[in-house]
Formats: C-alpha cells, structure tokens, sequence
C-alpha cells in the first residue's frame, strides 16, 4: 500500500505535468509550432470555443487532432499572437482550468488587442482530451472595426 | 491569486463545492442578503472587459461594493436559469463554469451565455473572484 506521503509527491508530479503540458501548449500556439502542438492532444481530443457564433466564426466545437490543428492555422491567418502570458491555474487531479493574458494583432486591419482568454482542460495519460475556450467577443469586434 | 498546491482531502474538497454550490443556489434566488454573508469584508472582485464596451467591467474592492454591482446587474437583467457546468477545485481555489440563461427587463430579450468564475476563499468566505463573460453577447441583450 502506498504511504500518504508518497501518494501526495506522485500528485505534486501529475500536477506539474499538467502544468508544463498547458505552458508548452501555449508556448507553442503563441509561435505557430502547431505540427509540435499535436504531439500534446490525444487522437480522439475535442476543444470548444465558446462565443456569439455571429459575430465569432471559430466559435463551436472542433472534434480529432486534424480539425483542432486545422482551426488554430485558420486562426493564425487572420491573428497574429504577440505575447501570451498565463496568470492563473486551477489543477485539479486530470482537469485543469487556465488564465492567460494575450496581446494579438489583427493582419488585416492592423489592429493590436490585449484581453483575456480562459481555458478548462482534461488530460489522459498525460495528453489533452478536450479544452473549452471562452473568448470575449467584444475584443475580437474591437480588433476587426 | 496564490496557490496553495495542497492536495485536497475529500471532505475539505466537499467544503469547498458546498460554498459554491450555495452561492449557486443562492444567486438563482436573488439572496443578495445571504449571499453578503459569504463574501469577506475586504473582498475583491473583477469583471473582466473593458469599458465602455462593457459597463460593469472593473474591480470592485469590499463586500459592500461588491453586492452593490450584482444588485445593479440584477436590476439590469434578470437571471431566468443557471446550471453548473464545471467545477475545478485545489485547495481554496475554484473555477466555476454556467450557463445562464438571461433575460434584459427592459427590453425583454433572452440569451442562454456561459459565465465563467474563479474564486479563492478565506476562512470559509470568497476572497478573491474574477468573471468572464461574453461582453458582446451581454451587450446584445439591450439591443439586438
């Protein structure tokens, strides 16, 4: 049987996992290394974003590795990530909830934003299985006016 | 916020989603008295967005203060339903995700929109709280 000690150090250790897994998601979102990105999400891996589908074309969900990377390219056309800084985390066990602050320019109108976006996360041995996104829209209005 | 990185014992863990499960309740029935109670005193709370696209976005400092702006959103728009989404405990840090369907009193027009919360609470009352919303889809209820 294992020591409560030692099954606390084994949390501490999924814990940080998760951690690195999320930095390093982001890392390589924010420099468009999306081929390295896939390595992170599980084949079968749904993400959301969550939004006014109007106003918000990615909002929806988007469901196996190929339509996530695919949406992230289609995103990157129109949005170029500057900065993105997480500030904020929740884990808990394989679920996790995520804060970041990012700085993004629109390519066609040239228009730089800084805003929040919020993620929850689940992970399966060490892979994401589905991420929701809620993106305030009225910062995506801001950068296409 | 600060982290406490403690893995939880179950029945702190029960303590924590009963504190949220009731500002839950709570908020549904318009409580703002019971809900004043759970808030610390020298509580924080932001609405995350930027005026003056969003009029409530902005940090409001102490419980006063705090249930003054629920009070003046609930004036603004009515809360028909909620349902909890998602819970994400560690320690006193919680994320908290709904969906809510709102309703303008004075237009009169509905949406079902996600709020999203993270709170820390102190000594068994909320502490810190930060909101994100759909700004936009907020706005739209006074005009579509």
């Amino acid at each position: 049987m294992q020591s409560s000690e030692f099954a606390g150090q084994m949390a501490m250790l999924d814990r940080d996992m998760i951690e690195n897994t999320i930095q390093r998601i982001h890392h390589l979102r924010a420099n468009a290394q999306f081929e390295a990105l896939e390595r992170y999400l599980a084949p079968d891996a749904v993400f959301e974003y969550v939004g006014l589908g109007a106003k918000f074309p990615y909002a929806g969900r988007f469901a196996g590795k190929p339509a996530i990377i695919a949406l992230y390219k289609t995103i990157n056309i129109e949005i170029e990530m500057l900065n993105s800084r997480l500030v904020e985390r929740v884990i808990d066990g394989e679920r996790a909830f995520t804060r970041r602050l990012v700085d993004v320019r629109h390519r066609g109108t040239g228009k730089r934003d800084s805003h929040e976006i919020w993620d929850t996360w689940k992970f399966r041995h060490g892979l994401v299985t589905a991420s929701v996104k809620l993106v305030d829209t009225g910062a995506y209005e801001r950068l296409q006016l | 916020m600060e982290l406490s990185g403690a893995t939880l014992r179950a029945d702190e863990r029960a303590t924590i989603e009963a504190l949220v499960q009731r500002l839950h309740r709570l908020r549904l029935k318009g409580d703002f008295v019971s809900i004043a109670a759970m808030i610390d005193e020298n509580a924080v709370f932001e609405f995350v967005g930027r005026r003056p696209f969003f009029e409530f976005a902005g940090v409001y400092h102490g419980r006063d203060e705090i249930v003054s702006v629920f009070k003046q959103l609930n004036s603004e728009v009515a809360l028909l339903d909620a349902e909890i989404l998602d819970l994400v405990i560690e320690g006193n840090h919680v994320f908290h995700r709904r969906r809510m369907v709102l309703q303008h009193r004075g237009t009169g027009l509905r949406a079902e929109q996600e709020v999203w919360d993270v709170f820390y609470f102190r000594n068994g009352l909320l502490a810190e709280g930060r909101r994100l919303l759909d700004t936009l889809a907020y706005e739209r209820l006074k005009n579509d």
